[in-house]
């Protein structure tokens, strides 16, 4: 079991952020290795992904789900996902509050995995998680900046920043 | 000249260290295939469905499931009597996979990276399920249940009981109660399992890595219903066995299975991911032990209440058989009657359990000789004194052990002298007390131990054979070639035999060919199981040599009697010449062709059961004793080991080189299962220690200076009196390194009750221990 914490904030307000957080061509943009996303029932996802670090790398199939919406606040992710490597399941709750002038995301859940990614990588998988869990976060950053830039109704700002509590 | 007990270099040796081997991976056919095997990543999943269209599409010559292995195969069974419950299973998965890693389809292409990306793009579709992965939680009320058909996880209760345990605690001045914990793991060889498989439309030939091809032969025949006669299985050099290779895998059945299907030669070779959740694991039980002593550290009896993790069910054929080894074996040299055993055998949802050297009984002497450590503190006697009290006397010999075990000979209290000597055990104590002083934790441990070798009356089992065969032929030239159903995985079976087999026939062992592992050149064996191959195998191989004297000394006087003029005498290589090429004499006319054949059994010396049924379930006992010296580090918890002292009577020692290998070897492995290597488990039943990177071996650096004494007691039932000895410093060595472990940690009070020793285990006691005293 690996416990997933930390927070994110946005230069951007609360309502970019979310529409960001549920639009699937976004989600499927910041995935980190997300080759494909279809809306199989509102917000359930088919997934294909392929995740690749050191001996656990291989293409998983799973699912997305969001579930527990609460709009311009709040929603729980489900992904699960298996592949040659093994399977990952994670629940994810993640909060939007202001902060103002932009948003603080926190998120907090937990992360199973089995087969090879437990048996051989479950020294790195702390490590995979953290980074992975960055870079959707600075390429949602992006997407709500880049949306930013088409609405035009905020300046571009610099960016969000990421803050972690790694209890993996 | 007596070749028998000299010191010669292993004739397999030069082969081997020079590369020039020829193992499993190392046959190459033409138009052979490559397999590779999806396995499951759960621990605990029903299969709804397999997906293999995109793999097929993709260049795959063929994918196989399940559903193929039922229609086409026999599952393999476990059979032994002392189960309750049936378990049988195909070699891959058919609707419910049981621990992570199990196989669930085998995909064939033309190389093996191709096979493994093309299983990438098969889609299981699992409906997981809860999985247990402790026996508290398997046997947990409610637990979900491994085999559904079953009322609970349990596969069976094992037990053995004799005299009045509730008596000797009563009666006692001492009662010790402790929970000792093995740790699962289990051996790595070399070269991992591996099979190639071929079939020429009449005969289907098998190349395996194992120690028993003769029974594998016989297990693949039963498994895909094949005529057994039309099968033949080599096992060329196989780097390492160490039990784990005695046990019958999924991929036995499997891999020829494929090669008659796609009637293509086959190929598997275990990978070594593969090997740490696909080869049998071993060694996890919970002992909770009570020792009853007097006052004066005599033993009145022993109770074991045993929990043993077999993980998703025992492998066969061996899989259950350390419970019953062990428990049999519990008495070890101590004089004890009063003995109460019970072992509960549990399925968890973790790898199956198998055999490792030690089987059983490296378990159940950590946990007697830990307790009576324990008891000799409590006491204030010394480990060696209170060992010393216990111990079998020659005065005691013959002796039956309360489970009925048969020592006709043993060491035994001249093993633990010798290794007290050995190891400067009363100048160490000084050296001890001095270093205690200076803030330094330095400790001693003591273990003995006996090892049942050649199992016997294992009525236990009815796929078991406890007897070798052997035929001795000699060629034209004088030369002689020795066929034996023994099989070695470096045991040096070719240079012991060659040196029983001169000096049998007279002969130089140059002169000697050994021929093993192959089912059309011997035609049957044993192979190499319960460290009997010098011993059974040996003792079949002087039947053979003396049915050849016994040929030779007719010929001799048929020669005298035909030319009564010019009698004489003739070497063995004139005799053997005259049998096949004398026309002029004939002296082998009527005869059969000059060979000489023996099976030995245990029919000789198998023993009634007494009036309580218990029956010697081994040829032979060896014995012996250990010590270990050892420095803890109070910071760090790191244990350092400084020396090894073993002392070991395995009858007549027939070459002390391969015997001080077999020792070696085994000390290394038992510095490994004391201080390093562990299977952990997550608690949904996922391994976390799967690669060397978690899973530590011991390398060269890690084994300290050892010293070996040998002595020897004949056997005198045995043909040679040769008694086993290759599993014996695996049974003691992790007792006597928790016992020097404790005893380093004695000032703090606190006990070693759990292997292995890592550092971080040992801190935690050391912090115990400081909190303890200021508390």
């Amino acid at each position: 079991m690996l416990r997933l914490e930390g927070e994110y904030r946005f230069q951007a307000g609360i309502e970019r952020v979310w529409s960001v957080l549920n639009d699937q061509g976004c989600l499927q943009r910041a995935t980190p290795g997300c080759k494909s996303l279809i809306e199989v029932a509102p917000d359930e996802y088919d997934a294909q992904l392929e995740i690749g670090v050191a001996a656990i790398k291989g293409k998983y199939r799973g699912k997305v789900a969001i579930r527990d919406k609460r709009p311009g606040q709040a929603y729980r992710l489900v992904v699960t996902g298996q592949g040659a490597p093994g399977f990952v399941k994670a629940t994810v709750d993640l909060q939007l509050q202001p902060d103002d002038p932009g948003t603080v995301l926190r998120y907090g859940g937990d992360a199973t995995v089995g087969g090879l990614v437990a048996s051989v990588g479950q020294r790195m998988i702390g490590g995979v998680a953290k980074m992975m869990i960055e870079q959707f976060f600075q390429a949602i950053d992006r997407e709500v900046q880049a949306e930013n830039q088409v609405g035009a109704a905020d300046p571009v700002s610099e960016g969000g920043e990421l803050a972690h509590h790694d209890q993996g | 000249m007596t070749w028998v007990g000299k010191r010669m270099l292993q004739r397999e040796d030069r082969k081997l260290v020079k590369g020039q081997g020829t193992y499993v991976d190392d046959i190459h056919l033409p138009g052979m295939l490559h397999l590779a095997i999806l396995r499951s990543p759960y621990a605990h999943a029903m299969i709804n469905s397999i997906d293999a269209s995109a793999a097929l599409e993709s260049g795959c010559k063929a994918v196989f499931t399940g559903a193929d292995l039922a229609a086409g195969t026999e599952p393999f069974t476990l059979r032994f009597t002392g189960c309750q419950r049936p378990l049988s299973y195909y070699a891959l998965a058919t609707d419910r996979v049981r621990y992570a890693g199990e196989a669930v389809a085998a995909v064939v292409a033309p190389d093996r990276y191709q096979a493994e990306a093309l299983s990438d793009l098969i889609f299981v579709d699992y409906d997981p399920l809860e999985a247990v992965a402790s026996p508290e939680a398997a046997l947990a009320p409610g637990a979900p249940r491994l085999y559904p058909e079953w009322p609970d996880n349990l596969l069976l209760h094992h037990r053995v009981g004799f005299g009045d345990m509730e008596g000797a605690i009563r009666e006692g001045d001492l009662v010790v109660r402790e929970t000792i914990r093995s740790q699962r793991h289990t051996a790595h060889p070399m070269e991992t399992r591996g099979l190639v498989a071929s079939y020429d439309g009449e005969v289907l030939t098998i190349w395996c890595s194992h120690q028993m091809p003769h029974m594998l032969r016989t297990v693949i025949a039963e498994g895909l219903r094949f005529p057994e006669n039309r099968i033949r299985v080599i096992a060329p050099n196989v780097g390492g066995g160490f039990g784990v290779k005695y046990n019958f895998y999924p991929e036995d059945v499997l891999v020829p299975f494929v090669a008659l299907q796609l009637r293509r030669p086959v190929k598997w070779i275990e990978d070594r991911r593969e090997h740490f959740v696909a080869t049998a694991h071993a060694r996890e039980q919970e002992i909770a032990i009570t020792l009853a002593l007097r006052g004066d550290g005599t033993l009145l009896g022993v109770r074991t209440e045993a929990r043993i993790d077999l993980g998703a069910g025992a492998i066969q054929l061996p899989g259950v058989g350390p419970i019953f080894a062990g428990a049999a074996s519990m008495p070890m040299g101590y004089r004890f009657q009063t003995y109460d055993y019970s072992g509960l055998g549990v399925v968890t949802n973790k790898t199956p359990h198998g055999a490792y050297r030690g089987f059983g009984v490296t378990e159940v002497a950590l946990a007697l000789e830990r307790a009576l450590d324990i008891a000799a503190r409590r006491l204030g006697l010394d480990p060696a004194e209170i060992r010393r009290r216990n111990l079998l006397t020659p005065e005691d010999l013959p002796y039956r052990t309360v489970t009925g075990g048969y020592f006709q000979s043993g060491s035994f209290q001249a093993s633990l002298e010798a290794v007290l000597k050995a190891a400067g055990y009363a100048e160490f104590r000084e050296r001890q007390a001095a270093a205690r002083k200076a803030g330094r934790l330095l400790g001693i441990g003591l273990a003995m131990y006996v090892e049942g070798t050649g199992a016997s009356q294992f009525a236990l089992s009815q796929f078991f054979g406890n007897w070798e065969y052997c035929r001795v032929v000699p060629s034209p030239d004088g030369r002689v070639t020795v066929y034996s159903g023994l099989a070695s995985q470096g045991q040096s079976h070719e240079t012991m035999l060659a040196q029983l087999v001169a000096d049998e026939l007279g002969i130089d062992p140059g002169e000697i060919h050994v021929v093993l592992g192959d089912t059309d050149k011997v035609a049957y064996g044993m192979g190499a199981f319960a460290s009997r191959g010098a011993m059974i195998g040996g003792a079949s191989a002087i039947r053979a040599c003396a049915d050849l004297r016994e040929k030779l000394m007719a010929l001799a006087s048929h020669l005298a009697e035909a030319s009564p003029d010019d009698h004489r005498s003739w070497s063995f290589a004139e005799l053997v010449r005259l049998s096949y090429l004398d026309a002029a004499h004939q002296p082998g006319r009527g005869q059969p062709l000059l060979q000489g054949e023996g099976k030995f059994d245990m029919a000789a010396i198998d023993r009634p059961a007494d009036p309580h049924g218990r029956v010697p379930r081994y040829a032979a006992w060896s014995d012996g004793a250990c010590a270990v010296i050892c420095e803890v580090d109070p910071e760090t918890g790191f244990v350092r080991l400084e020396q090894i002292v073993m002392s070991h009577d395995c009858g007549r020692i027939i070459n002390p080189v391969a015997v001080d290998g077999q020792l070696l070897g085994g000390l290394a492995q038992a510095v490994g299962g004391g201080l390093l290597e562990e299977l952990v488990y997550t608690e949904d039943g996922q391994l976390l220690t799967g690669s060397f990177m978690d899973y530590l071996m011991p390398t060269a650096s890690e084994m300290p200076p050892v010293k070996l004494v040998h002595l020897e007691t004949p056997a005198p039932e045995i043909p040679g009196g040769f008694k086993g000895m290759g599993e014996s410093s695996t049974i003691v060595g992790p007792a006597a390194i928790a016992n020097a472990v404790a005893d380093a940690l004695s000032p703090l009070g606190v006990e070693v009750t759990a292997l292995p020793l890592s550092p971080d285990r040992v801190w935690t006691l050391i912090q115990d221990g400081l909190r303890r005293k200021e508390g």
